[in-house]
Order: structure tokens, then C-alpha cells, then sequence
């Protein structure tokens, strides 16, 4: 009975999404993966890699990277194609259609929410790009493989494995697939929402969620965006956001946007209209406008949060908090950029 | 009527007979008459072992084949007759009829030869170019040249085009200057042969390797020489389950998929270099082996490759495990309990497994039949759910003791002062995630109280 009632409280537009989320499944995953299976192959791995073929070594030559580039070219691709939707409509490939964020969603929402560890409220930007940082230019360097923590085999030899095939079953018994079906559960079945690992470690999320921040500073890309002035503060939707990319500051929600999926749930639990998937502004001229007087005043759909407003009394912490962030975010890029100078440096110098 | 039309159609085929034996005609005198024998029928005899041995040559097989103009003591140097069948064997690394037309010298396989001889299938018996029985060879741990280089794809059908190509290209380009038959014969015949239908991709290269490497049965009679003891050992299990392991690598599955920027046994095996003809593969300890690990960065950097891979900084990533054990089958049930077994990683994975199953079994059911009908119908998450209304609701702590760990977070703490009103409306839009209004202790303690 609550089991019923629970599925009649996901707004309608979220259960065309599991939908969604389901038949990507099927197509992508083990055994009928027939989307990889057009290009030959039966997995997500090899040519159809989305998450290596930008690594960094040490010392490596422009050709070294389109080598990368050219064994993992429908890779390459798709992730170009992920990075432009996602400029013009916020992370739809994450939220809508893959298969390994999905599936792990998905099965931590059939699980009573008690057993669950609640990350979202984790600093995850910093998390994320620090983890990214390192995944893209210490691991290489160490000769810890981008395979190691890879969701994309772990899901897909899951289902094989589930389906009765030998490889996937080897495949979790190994103790990469053991530790990595430990993170599954941990990350993704017993995490609240079941996102922790997009939020955490997946680098192709930390990819797309910094194009999600880039294109929300356009006006014409659909984002997810706040009209302030409408937002009553209930935190509705900062309690159901399953990435953890609202947050009520002043009472109001800002919405992270490196974080956002825009999987569109804070939209339909918003009883206020205060936050909508859009551009910034629909109309370019109030259409109500008497003697100069704006009557009803055309919505702001703001998708980043001023930060830089007058301090007052309020909001002066809040300024700080934001800049400890991003000092540590600033850490994250320089300490990367100083790594690739210094080891470009000295190969330069070791000959 | 009838019996004319027979006679007609008889007489037809026996032209036709005589034509296709007339395209084999001697195309040379059998100086040493070694056809006077040899071309009897059913010249048969019983060797050693006793099995029976057909010595007769079909002239029309053999007149008709590339070699059809060699007489055969170029190849078969027998001085005396008759002769013993050791004799007889073919020796290519000695001269060849084959001459190298721009000096003039005959060709020979000795360089390649001499390298093989040195490699780690050169070590047992040396057969040079001569293979000898085969029927000895089956039982033989190392290969001799024919087990690689056997002539069923004389030119791989993937090559064909491209040999055809080039074949008109030296008949047309080449033709003009170089007049003559011979030198014609002799490159395109040979030369271009090998420089392009032998050109095998890495697929084909693999399954030459896999032939026997990937043949268990094989594998596990495999004895080893160690090199500081000149001890025989049997090979070890990663050794002898090394083509599996490889098939679990990206090097191999890119191969299977038709990408040719997958590496092939022998693009990480083979000793590069000047002078070397890629016939040696050397054992791992080897100090020149290429996949030695002074030797590593250079053979994974080769060009095309991981060329980075030359850095001394990525003296990490060059020992990346390529044959690692972790996925490789587990031969049978039997295996299950073996103790020699048990430190594989499948053992430890599915015992961990099981035991997690099995709590978590028990305790469902025992959480369904006696916790269940008591508890909360609705509760917070185990973790975390605390920071959470604090971090990301900006909800004041609610109880003394969170306090110390609120102290962490004081930003937010400030920020928070929102009275506890303005949370009621969410409270009633969203009654599924209704949070407790009467102060909780934690949700750890509060499970552990009911
Ligand atoms: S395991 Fe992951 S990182 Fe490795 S090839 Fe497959 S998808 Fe790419
Ligand atoms: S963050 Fe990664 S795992 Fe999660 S949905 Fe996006 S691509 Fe998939
Ligand atoms: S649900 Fe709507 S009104 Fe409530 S906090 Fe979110 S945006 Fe504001
Ligand atoms: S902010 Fe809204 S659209 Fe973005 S992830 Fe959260 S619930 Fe989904």
C-alpha cells in the first residue's frame, strides 16, 4: 500500500524519466546492448570510452593525444555530443538517459530511505574536481588505470553477470569489480537519491557539470533557473534534489550548477512557479507594461547566484563561506595547472 | 545418333584432359632425376614409428605450383642416393635460389635464423628452417619456423588487393627499366610477396601465438627452464593462463573490435631494433627482453603507441599489469576448493559476497518479522541526514549534543536563523519526506532504542 502511494507521489514528468532511464538500460546494457552492438562492440569500454581518452601523461606530444582520441573515437564523440546539449540545455544525458547514473538512482529509490547515507550535503564541487584533478593527471602518473574506479564496466558487467554470462560474474569477483560493486552500493543503491557517485567521482559528470555552469552564464541555454522573488523558501526542492545542487541560502534556493542535472524534479515540486527549466528571460519586452509601469513584472530567471551582492548583515558569511569554496576550487585548478608545468618542465630539462 | 554424340562428347573431355596437363609441362629438366623415383605412384614406405609415408610428387601438383622451376636439390640437398630422409630436409637458412637483384648475392634466412635460435622458442631443439617430422613436432614444447610461418594464407586475403597493386605497379613502373624475366620473377615473385602478402595484421599475428598459447592443455605441460638454477620448472599458472589475461586487457579487445590501435602479442614481445627481424622474444627476466622493466619505456613508447611512455616519470604507468590474474576463468568447480585457490581473488570476492547476502537475508527477515510493525513508517536516512537539514536547509540544530558537530559548519549555523515557521509550509506540501517536529535523538540511537 505505501509502496503504491509512494509511486503515486512522483510528479509525472520524473516517472517519464525513470522510463527513460529504463530503456537506455536496456539499450546500452548487457545482454541486448544493441546501442554499443552497432558499432561492434558489447560494452562501454574500448572505442565507445568516454572517460580516458583525456588523461594526461607526462610528457605527452600533441599526437600522443589524438592517438587517444582515435582508439576511442565514438567515445570522443558522444562526448562532444553530451558536452553541447548540455551548453544549450543543461546535463540531460546524465539526468535522462545514463544508464550507470541511472540504474544506480533507480535502485536506491526502491529502497526505504532509512538505510541510506545522506551525501549530498558533502562539499561535493570541491570533492569532485579535487577527485578530477587527480584522476586526470596523478593516477596516469602512478599507473593507476582510469578502469580502476570506472562505473561504465561495473554497471554493464553487473547486468551481464545478473543475466547469467561468465565474463561479468569474473568481472565483479575480481577485486577491481569488488571494490567497485562496494562503491556501487555504498555511492549509488545506499546513498540517499542514489547519485553520490555523479556527485563524487564520475569524470565525465565533472566534465559536463563545469560545461553546465559554462552555459548557464548565457542567457539563451536552458538551465535551471530561480526567479528569487517568487521562492518562499519551503525547501521542497532542495530536499528533493537528487544531486544535492540546491541549497537555501537567505531563504532562498540557489541552485549549484555544477552540480544540477537538470533532471527538471525541483521544477515539478515547486508549488510557487519560483524555479523553472528555461532561458533567462522568455519574453524580451514586458507585454504589461501601463504609463511606463511594469504591472505584472516579468520574471528574472537567474540560473547563478549573484554572489558579489553589497554585504549586509546577512549575507556577509555568506560571501565568506562561498570564498572558502573557492579558494579551495582555486587550489584544485592551480595545483593541476603547476603539476602539468612541472612535469612538462622536466622532461624539457631531463631531455 | 546417340552413340556419336557420346563419342563427340568423349572425344571433347579428352581434349580438355590433355590441355589442363599440357599447363603443367616440365618447366625444368630434373637435372639430378630426382622424378625418376619420385614420380612413380604409390611410391609408399613405412617409417620408425610406423606410420605409413607417401614419397610420390603428383609432376602436374608440382609443375603447376610457384616453385614448379626450382629444381628440387636447390631446396632438398641430397648428394647421395638413395637417400636417408634427414637428408633431405629443406634447410632455407641456408642459400636460397632466390637472388637478391640489386647485389646480385643469394637470399638466406640465417640473420633471422640466428636471432630465432637465441629467442625463447629457439631454445630447445634447433630445427633452423628444416621442420622435420611433423608428427614430431605435435609433441614438442617449442615451435620450429613452419608452426608460425605455415603457408595455408600464402597471401592473407585482407593483403590480396594490395598485392595485386603493387604487382601491377612493378610490372608497369619497375618493368620499365628493369628488363628480363628473371629479376622480374624474382622480386615480384618473392620480394614484393613478402613485403606485402606477408604482412599480416595483428589479428592474424595473435592467432599464430594463440594456436598453442592459448591451448591449456598444451600450456600446462610446458616445462621452463630457470634461468639462474638451468632448473625445468612447469610454467606457471599466469604463464600458462597468459592469453586469457590478455584478453581482458584493452590492448586485446580493441583488436576484437577491429581497431588496429590495439597491440598485438607481439608489438609488446618482440625486441626492436636495428637488424632485428622480430623473431626475439625473449622471457621477461631477460635483461634485452622488451618487456624487461629497464626495457619497458621504450617498448611501450614505440612510435604509435604510448610514446610518453619514454618519460622516466611515467616509469609508474609502464608497469602496468597486462597479464593480471584477477578475471581469468576459473577452470572448474573442483577449483572452488582448493586450497591453492583460495588466494585468488574470486575466492576472496564471492566468500565476502556471501557472508554480506547472507546478513543482509537474516537481517531482513528478522527486521521484517519483529521491527518492522513497531518502527516509524517514515524515517530519515541512517547518515548524514542531520548535516543535511543543516548544510542545505539551513536549518538551525535542533538538540544540545549535534552541537559539537554544528560547530563545524558554523557558517551555516549563522546563516540559519530562518525562525522555524518559515519551514512549516514545507512540512505540509511534502508529507513523504515529513521531518519529526518533536526533538529526535539521532537516527542511529533512535533504531537502537526501538
Ligand atoms: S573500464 Fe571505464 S575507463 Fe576503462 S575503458 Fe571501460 S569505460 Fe573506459
Ligand atoms: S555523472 Fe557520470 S555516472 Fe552520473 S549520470 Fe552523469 S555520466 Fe552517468
Ligand atoms: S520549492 Fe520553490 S518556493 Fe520552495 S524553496 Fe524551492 S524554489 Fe523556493
Ligand atoms: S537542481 Fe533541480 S534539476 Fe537540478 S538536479 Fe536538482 S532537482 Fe534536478
Amino acid at each position: 500500500m505505501q509502496a503504491i502511494e509512494k509511486l503515486k507521489a512522483i510528479p509525472k514528468a520524473q516517472k517519464y524519466r525513470y522510463a527513460l532511464i529504463l530503456l537506455s538500460s536496456i539499450s546500452f546494457l548487457g545482454p541486448l546492448a544493441y546501442l554499443p552492438q552497432l558499432t561492434g562492440n558489447s560494452d562501454l569500454c574500448g572505442q565507445l570510452c568516454m572517460r580516458r581518452f583525456y588523461l594526461y601523461f607526462p610528457g605527452m606530444s600533441v599526437q600522443d593525444f589524438f592517438t587517444h582520441v582515435s582508439v576511442a573515437y565514438i567515445g570522443v564523440i558522444s562526448f562532444c555530443l553530451i558536452l553541447l546539449t548540455t551548453f544549450l540545455f543543461g546535463r540531460l544525458w546524465c539526468s535522462f538517459l545514463c544508464p550507470v547514473g541511472g540504474l544506480a538512482e533507480l535502485g536506491s529509490r526502491l529502497l526505504n530511505d532509512r538505510w541510506k547515507i545522506e551525501f549530498r550535503s558533502l562539499p561535493q564541487v570541491q570533492i569532485r574536481y579535487g577527485y578530477f584533478g587527480v584522476y586526470l593527471v596523478l593516477m596516469p602518473l602512478l599507473g593507476i588505470s582510469a578502469c580502476t574506479l570506472c562505473n561504465f564496466i561495473t554497471i554493464p558487467r553487473l547486468i551481464e553477470a545478473l543475466s547469467g554470462e561468465y565474463r561479468g560474474l569474473l568481472y565483479i569477483l575480481s577485486s577491481v569489480g569488488f571494490v567497485n560493486l562496494g562503491l556501487l552500493f555504498i555511492l549509488g543503491f545506499f546513498a540517499s537519491k542514489g547519485r553520490a557517485y555523479c556527485q563524487l567521482l564520475c569524470p565525465i559528470g565533472a566534465a559536463n557539470g563545469l560545461m553546465n555552469r559554462f552555459g548557464a552564464r548565457f542567457g539563451f541555454t536552458h538551465h535551471i533557473r530561480v526567479e528569487k522573488n517568487r521562492c518562499t523558501g519551503c525547501n521542497v526542492c532542495a530536499r528533493s534534489c537528487m544531486c544535492g545542487a540546491i541549497k537555501m541560502i537567505d531563504k532562498v534556493a540557489v541552485v549549484e550548477q555544477l552540480s544540477c542535472m537538470s533532471c527538471h524534479e525541483c521544477v515539478d515540486v515547486c508549488e510557487w512557479n519560483a524555479i523553472e527549466w528555461t532561458t533567462a528571460s522568455r519574453h524580451k519586452t514586458p507585454k504589461r507594461i501601463k504609463k511606463g509601469v511594469e504591472i505584472f513584472p516579468e520574471p528574472k530567471w537567474a540560473a547563478i547566484n549573484p554572489i558579489n551582492e553589497p554585504a549586509t548583515a546577512s549575507n556577509s558569511s555568506v560571501g565568506k563561506r562561498l570564498n572558502l569554496g573557492r579558494l579551495i576550487n582555486g587550489l584544485i585548478v592551480s595545483m593541476v595547472l603547476a603539476f602539468v608545468l612541472t612535469t612538462t618542465a622536466w622532461n624539457v630539462l631531463a631531455g | 545418333m546417340r552413340v556419336l554424340f557420346l563419342g563427340l562428347s568423349s572425344a571433347f573431355m579428352l581434349i580438355i584432359f590433355s590441355m589442363s596437363s599440357l599447363e603443367a609441362k616440365e618447366r625444368q629438366t630434373d637435372p639430378d632425376g630426382c622424378l625418376i623415383c619420385h614420380a612413380l605412384e604409390g611410391l609408399q614406405y613405412v617409417d620408425k614409428k610406423g606410420v605409413l609415408r607417401v614419397a610420390s610428387i603428383d609432376k602436374a601438383d608440382y609443375f603447376s605450383s610457384l616453385h614448379g622451376s626450382v629444381p628440387c636439390t636447390d631446396c632438398h640437398r641430397v648428394k647421395t642416393y638413395p637417400h636417408d630422409v634427414k637428408e633431405a630436409l629443406a634447410d632455407c637458412a641456408g642459400n636460397c635460389h632466390v637472388e637478391e637483384p640489386s647485389k646480385g648475392e643469394a637470399f638466406t634466412h640465417k640473420a633471422v635464423v640466428k636471432e630465432f635460435q637465441k629467442s625463447t622458442h629457439g631454445q630447445g631443439r634447433v630445427k633452423d628452417f628444416g621442420g622435420g617430422d611433423r608428427l614430431d613436432e605435435e609433441a614438442e614444447q617449442n615451435p620450429s619456423c613452419r608452426r608460425c610461418h605455415s603457408n595455408t594464407a600464402y597471401i592473407p586475403e585482407h593483403q590480396m588487393a594490395k598485392f595485386k597493386s603493387e604487382f601491377e605497379h612493378t610490372n608497369t613502373e619497375c618493368g620499365k627499366c628493369h628488363l628480363g624475366e628473371t629479376w622480374m620473377n624474382q622480386f615480384s615473385g618473392h620480394i614484393l610477396r613478402r613485403l606485402v602478402g606477408s604482412r599480416w595484421n595483428k589479428q592474424d599475428i595473435n592467432q599464430s601465438c594463440t594456436q598453442c598459447h592459448a591451448d591449456l592443455k598444451r600450456m600446462a605441460k610446458v616445462k621452463l627452464e630457470d634461468s639462474d638454477t638451468k632448473q625445468k620448472n612447469p610454467a606457471s599458472f599466469r604463464w600458462q593462463h597468459s592469453v586469457e589475461s590478455y584478453e581482458r586487457t584493452l590492448h586485446s579487445r580493441l583488436l576484437e573490435v577491429g581497431e588496429e590501435k590495439g597491440a598485438s602479442c607481439l608489438d609488446c614481445h618482440i625486441q626492436r631494433g636495428e637488424g632485428l627481424h622480430g623473431h626475439g622474444i625473449l622471457k621477461d627476466e631477460h635483461k634485452l627482453a622488451s618487456t624487461h622493466p629497464d626495457q619497458l619505456g621504450k617498448t611501450c613508447g614505440a612510435v604509435g603507441c604510448h610514446e610518453y611512455a619514454k618519460s622516466a616519470l611515467n616509469s609508474g604507468f609502464v608497469k602496468t599489469d597486462m597479464h593480471a590474474l584477477d578475471q581469468v576463468a576459473i577452470p572448474d568447480v573442483r577449483a572452488l576448493f582448493d586450497p591453492n585457490n583460495w588466494h585468488r581473488s574470486w575466492f576472496w570476492g564471492g566468500l565476502i559476497s556471501l557472508v554480506l547476502a547472507l546478513l543482509m537475508l537474516l537481517g531482513s527477515g528478522f527486521w521484517l518479522l519483529f521491527i518492522y510493525p513497531k518502527a516509524k513508517k517514515s524515517a530519515d536516512p541512517l547518515l548524514g541526514s542531520e548535516r543535511f537539514e543543516q548544510v542545505m536547509l539551513g536549518r538551525k540544530p535542533k538538540k544540545a549534543p549535534v552541537k559539537a558537530t554544528a560547530a563545524k559548519t558554523n557558517v551555516s549555523q549563522k546563516t540559519a536563523d530562518a525562525p522555524l515557521p518559515s519551514i512549516e509550509p514545507a512540512i505540509e506540501v511534502n508529507k513523504a519526506n515529513l521531518a519529526p517536529t518533536e526533538p529526535l535523538p539521532t537516527s542511529s540511537g533512535e533504531r537502537a532504542d526501538e
